[in-house]
């Protein structure tokens, strides 16, 4: 009997680019390389030509291909770790890949416990990793890479669909958008992929991560865990919203292939976020947006404690400069009560540094030297030890 | 620490001397909604420096602008009328060629009080339906906005009533006679719309704040609504031959309280097609664009422009 799709059992996994692969490689996919996902509505769009051809007849003659797109939305829940914080950090597009010892990214604070530190990265398409740029010299504090090896940010996507195995290559994120309420904490993907096919990639063997089996309950982001703040004060929100737009220039094209040249920016990165209070009782913020002061915002989640070590599984997101906060007005609507949106963009004037308190020793950013000078910084604190860009 | 309720909200307006110059709030009016909102630009600056983040955007031009609802009534409308119209005296309103007054305008949200200054009414309608009490619905533009810690004026509302659709009377006929109750018509639904037209908003140099919003186009006043039932081709009739009519809407409250509308040119600007929108029976929608008298309405001859207003105690 042919099998039938059924999405609650779907399955879908990644595995980033090979650091010396050219771009439109497929990488394997396999074990540990499962994540956990909420929805999947990538597409395709086919473009044709269908040629106005004058030969005495009215009907068309004629069409052909001349391209394909695949892109859309994946929305997964937030974990601790589980594989989706490495598609968060490749939608950022660095990680500080030096030795610890030299400020790189994880810091090891103590066995099975380190933190990594994203930062978004000015290019995002392949390049290369030579000394000096972002890293140190291999061997001298700046890990082992060799010269061929490049930074890789896009990544094969498959879904395992009961009726075949459907895989995305050199996916890429062209926007983040990190979301949370008073029921979740979610993060969404705007992919966009080269090219498509299905069959058989062995799904069968695509597995979780194993520090996320059998431990769901400890490892998924849950909002209570949440600190929010603006300045250093604490506000509590209803809802929060962070979207990191990359603005991907996705239809290069050459006459001879159908397929997309590899994406690269073509805008600046743009940050936004929101922040809803539930309830309207201090002119603290109205008073902020009047002011025009920049503002500085960390969406920090505690989790439990990473085996015995002491140490707690983190999510950290930072903005170290919002140029003014825009608020809308809290309008008279009726008789009940009425909240309170924020909203802002995210910049980055050098030399603005991270503010202090961030980088207090052992806090969220002390321990890995930032390079990018960004205006998003994503922290994880987990068991997990590899960097991104150095993984394969 | 004290939470906005809606329900504890008022808001009064006050009459500036000065344009934008904050004044107390003298008249409390029937709140029901309000929208008003100020807005700051945003000045982007794209340049290129060799890095993916952009840098700041600064803060532009100031736009403070929205509306109200409220109720009328016959005794908490003096000040909010002149501002609609323009000239108030005795209880009559009526439109004028200069620049309507500008307005303080209070809006107690427990935590503070919002004021727009320099408010200035940019559109107003009234509208009554079967059933209900009429509204009125400002718009105004202002020229600033802020948070006052300062306490409401010690203003109330003045025992008064609001306006009843259902006990108004509605009146429409051709010229060459007077108005009278043989000419009542029966709409299930009425609109009165004055459009001033004010500026966008012009900005210069050393100030995010518009100058004194002023009239930039023809004033417009239309009255719409639905006649209540289809028994009569008479208004396809009028349409057809542009035919000059007079129309009046009187509203009258207990005792002495009474709120007339005078319109002493008025002609149909719509077909009234009447759609056949199920088994039973159907309205006639009607619009129609109010003119000034011109000496054409001699029945009317103390009402120049579009529309007066008299309001009796």
């Amino acid at each position: 009997m042919m099998p039938n799709f059924n999405g609650a059992i779907a399955i879908a996994a990644f595995q980033k680019g090979e650091t010396q692969a050219t771009y439109g490689t497929a990488e394997t996919l396999g074990a540990n390389d499962q994540i956990p996902f909420i929805s999947a509505e990538l597409s395709g769009e086919r473009s044709m030509s269908v040629p106005g051809i004058i030969d005495g007849v009215l009907g068309r003659q004629t069409s052909y291909h001349t391209g394909k797109n695949f892109s859309g939305p994946l929305l997964v829940p937030l974990f601790y770790e589980s594989g989706i914080e490495d598609l968060i950090g490749l939608a950022l597009g660095f990680e500080n890949a030096n030795d610890d010892a030299q400020g790189g990214s994880p810091h090891n604070y103590a066995a099975g416990v380190y933190k990594h530190l994203y930062e978004i990265d000015n290019i995002l398409s392949r390049q290369t990793w030579a000394a000096g740029d972002d890293r140190l010299t291999s061997g001298a504090g700046g890990g082992t890479w060799v010269a061929a090896d490049q930074k890789v940010r896009s990544f094969t996507l498959g879904f395992a669909k009961s009726v075949s195995d459907t895989r995305y290559l050199e996916t890429m994120i062209n926007s983040l958008t990190l979301a949370g309420d008073t029921e979740g904490c979610t993060a969404s993907f705007d992919l966009v992929s080269k090219d498509e096919a299905r069959g058989d990639y062995s799904s069968s063997s695509w597995s979780l991560r194993s520090a996320l089996l059998n431990n769901y309950d400890s490892l998924i982001v849950k909002p209570t865990q949440l600190t929010a703040s603006i300045s250093g004060t604490p506000v509590y929100v209803s809802r929060w919203e962070v979207v990191l737009n990359n603005n991907l220039n996705v239809d290069g094209r050459t006459v001879d292939d159908q397929t997309i040249l590899e994406p690269m920016r073509n805008d600046f990165a743009m940050i936004e976020f929101t922040l809803e209070i539930p309830r309207y009782t201090a002119d603290t913020y109205l008073d902020k947006k009047d002011s025009g002061n920049p503002e500085y915002i960390s969406l920090e989640f505690l989790g439990p404690q990473i085996g015995a070590t002491g140490y707690y599984y983190r999510l950290g997101i930072f903005l170290p400069q919002i140029d003014y906060l825009d608020i809308a007005e809290p309008n008279v609507s009726g008789p009940g009560p009425t909240n309170l949106v924020i909203k802002g963009k995210c910049f980055r004037e050098a030399p603005t540094d991270v503010p202090a308190a961030w980088l207090a020793a052992n806090s969220q950013l002390n321990n890995v030297t930032l390079i990018k000078n960004g205006p998003m910084i994503v922290m994880f604190q987990n068991a997990r030890s590899g960097n991104i860009l150095e993984e394969y | 620490m004290s939470t906005f309720n809606g329900v504890l909200s008022k808001l009064g307006i006050g009459e500036e001397s000065t344009h934008g110059a904050a004044v107390a709030a003298t008249e409390m009016l029937r709140l029901i909604n309000e929208s008003i909102s100020p807005e700051i630009a945003r000045v982007s600056s794209p340049i290129l420096d060799g890095t993916v983040a952009q840098r700041e955007d600064r803060r532009g031009n100031k736009t403070v602008a929205g509306g109200f609802t409220v109720e009328p009534d016959y005794d908490n409308i003096d000040k909010i009328f002149e501002a609609c119209f323009g000239a108030a005296a005795a209880g009559v309103y009526d439109f004028t060629n200069t620049e309507n007054i500008s307005l303080s305008i209070w809006i107690e949200k427990t935590v503070s009080r919002f004021r727009a200054l320099g408010a200035k009414v940019d559109s107003f309608t009234l509208s009554g339906a079967a059933g209900e009490n009429w509204m009125l619905e400002v718009n105004v533009k202002a020229k600033d906005s802020d948070r006052v810690a300062t306490a409401f004026a010690s203003i109330s509302l003045t025992s008064s009533e609001p306006w009843a659709y259902d006990s108004s009377k509605i009146r429409l006929a051709a010229l060459g006679a007077a108005i009278d109750d043989d000419d009542q018509i029966y709409m299930s639904d009425i609109a009165i719309a004055v459009t001033h037209g004010l500026d966008d908003g012009q900005y210069h140099s050393n100030s995010d704040n518009p100058l004194e919003h002023l009239k930039a186009n023809f004033r417009e006043v239309k009255i719409s609504g639905n006649i209540a039932r289809y028994d009569t081709d008479q208004y396809a009739t009028w349409e057809a031959a542009e035919t000059q009519l007079q129309m009046d809407v009187t509203i009258p409250g207990a005792g002495s309280n009474n709120a007339l509308f005078q319109f002493p040119i008025v002609k149909l600007t719509t077909i009234p097609i009447v759609p056949v929108a199920g088994p039973g029976p159907a309205p006639i929608p009607v619009e129609f664009l109010a003119y000034v008298n011109a000496s054409r309405n001699s029945d009317m001859a103390a009402v120049t422009n579009e529309m007066k207003l008299t309001i009796t105690t």
